[in-house]
């Protein structure tokens, strides 16, 4: 009866009695057939993580594509709107500085020549 | 770019650089092809999900806080794409596997019996996990492999967080169940034996 209950517990605890409550726990340690499933589910557990250092060969092809069509993305929708945005913002101050500036000396030159003319 | 850290590349890439990003995507590539690839089991839908996983990367980079690393945060992408991905493909047809690529092992083990154990055991793992339905695969390829918290699970799948314990559960029992067939019969013989 036991058994089942501690079998029950094992894919939990990955086969270790530390995951168990103490009962169980107990009775793994004297139970020879308990002791098997939770040492198959421990060989389970080591494996898959080991299994994380495994990486798959790059396709250098498909990882092209994937930058490619990043590169055509970035350019639609930029990385950082807000960053553009400000940029935008800054060059349409400066274009309208410049545009005043030029407006102004215009407007100077003319009243200076008027000034000239009339004395 | 080489020589800087992915962590330096993530804040230059979320100030707008798209050097940056590339770079990210050129280190990160593999990593992220491996877990598609093992979510979704077919080297084809492997590269959909990836495809999927930077577009939507690039689009929420912003989002992203620094809490974790960003190739934690990949994870969690690449998770909710292939999710998606089987979800719309299963609606269509049954899950078809194939085993048609090999990973290489990136990790030094210094004990080479122990070596052999696991690598034994592991091609035998990869054939059991291509057998579990997609549903268990996905939790426990997330939760064994990848070390990834239930919650984010729970999270990444649209599911609830015992759903994806019990998922797991279940997943594991099976691997059990596929990698040690005699242990499973003699547990079925002596019950009916009682």
């Amino acid at each position: 009866m036991l058994c089942e209950k501690v079998q029950a517990l094992l894919p939990q605890s990955q086969g270790s009695p530390e995951g168990l409550p103490a009962k169980e726990a107990a009775h793994l340690g004297s139970c020879l057939q308990c002791q098997v499933h939770a040492s198959q589910y421990a060989s389970i557990a080591s494996s898959l993580a080991s299994m994380r250092h495994q990486v798959a060969p790059i396709d250098e092809a498909h990882l092209a594509s994937v930058l490619e069509e990043y590169e055509t993305l970035a350019d639609v929708i930029p990385l950082n709107p807000r960053r553009r945005r400000l940029r935008k913002a800054i060059s349409t101050g400066r274009a309208v500085t410049a545009v005043t500036a030029a407006a102004a000396t215009v407007v100077a030159v003319k009243l200076l020549t008027k000034q000239r003319l009339a004395s | 770019m080489q020589s800087v850290s992915l962590d330096v590349l993530t804040q230059k890439a979320k100030q707008g650089s798209k050097k940056a990003f590339s770079e990210i995507v050129r280190r990160t590539y593999a990593d992220t092809y491996t877990l598609a690839y093992r979510l979704v089991g077919t080297s084809e839908d492997a590269k959909d999900v990836v495809q999927e996983t930077y577009l939507k990367a690039h689009k929420g980079l912003q989002r992203f806080r620094g809490d974790a690393q960003i190739t934690t945060w990949l994870y969690r992408i690449t998770a909710n794409c292939a999710n998606t991905y089987l979800s719309k493909k299963l609606r269509h047809k049954h899950d078809v596997l194939e085993n048609d690529e090999e990973v290489i092992d990136l990790n030094v083990q210094r004990d080479p019996a122990h070596m052999a154990q696991i690598v034994g055991l592991r091609s035998e793992l990869t054939e059991a996990l291509e057998q579990l339905p997609a549903k268990l695969r996905t939790v426990v390829v997330l939760r064994d492999i990848y070390d990834m918290a239930h919650a984010d699970i729970a999270e990444q799948l649209q599911i609830s967080e015992s759903a994806a314990k019990v998922r797991l559960h279940r997943g594991r029992q099976k691997l059990k169940e596929l990698l040690y067939p005699q242990s499973t019969e003699m547990e079925e013989g002596s019950a009916h034996a009682v």
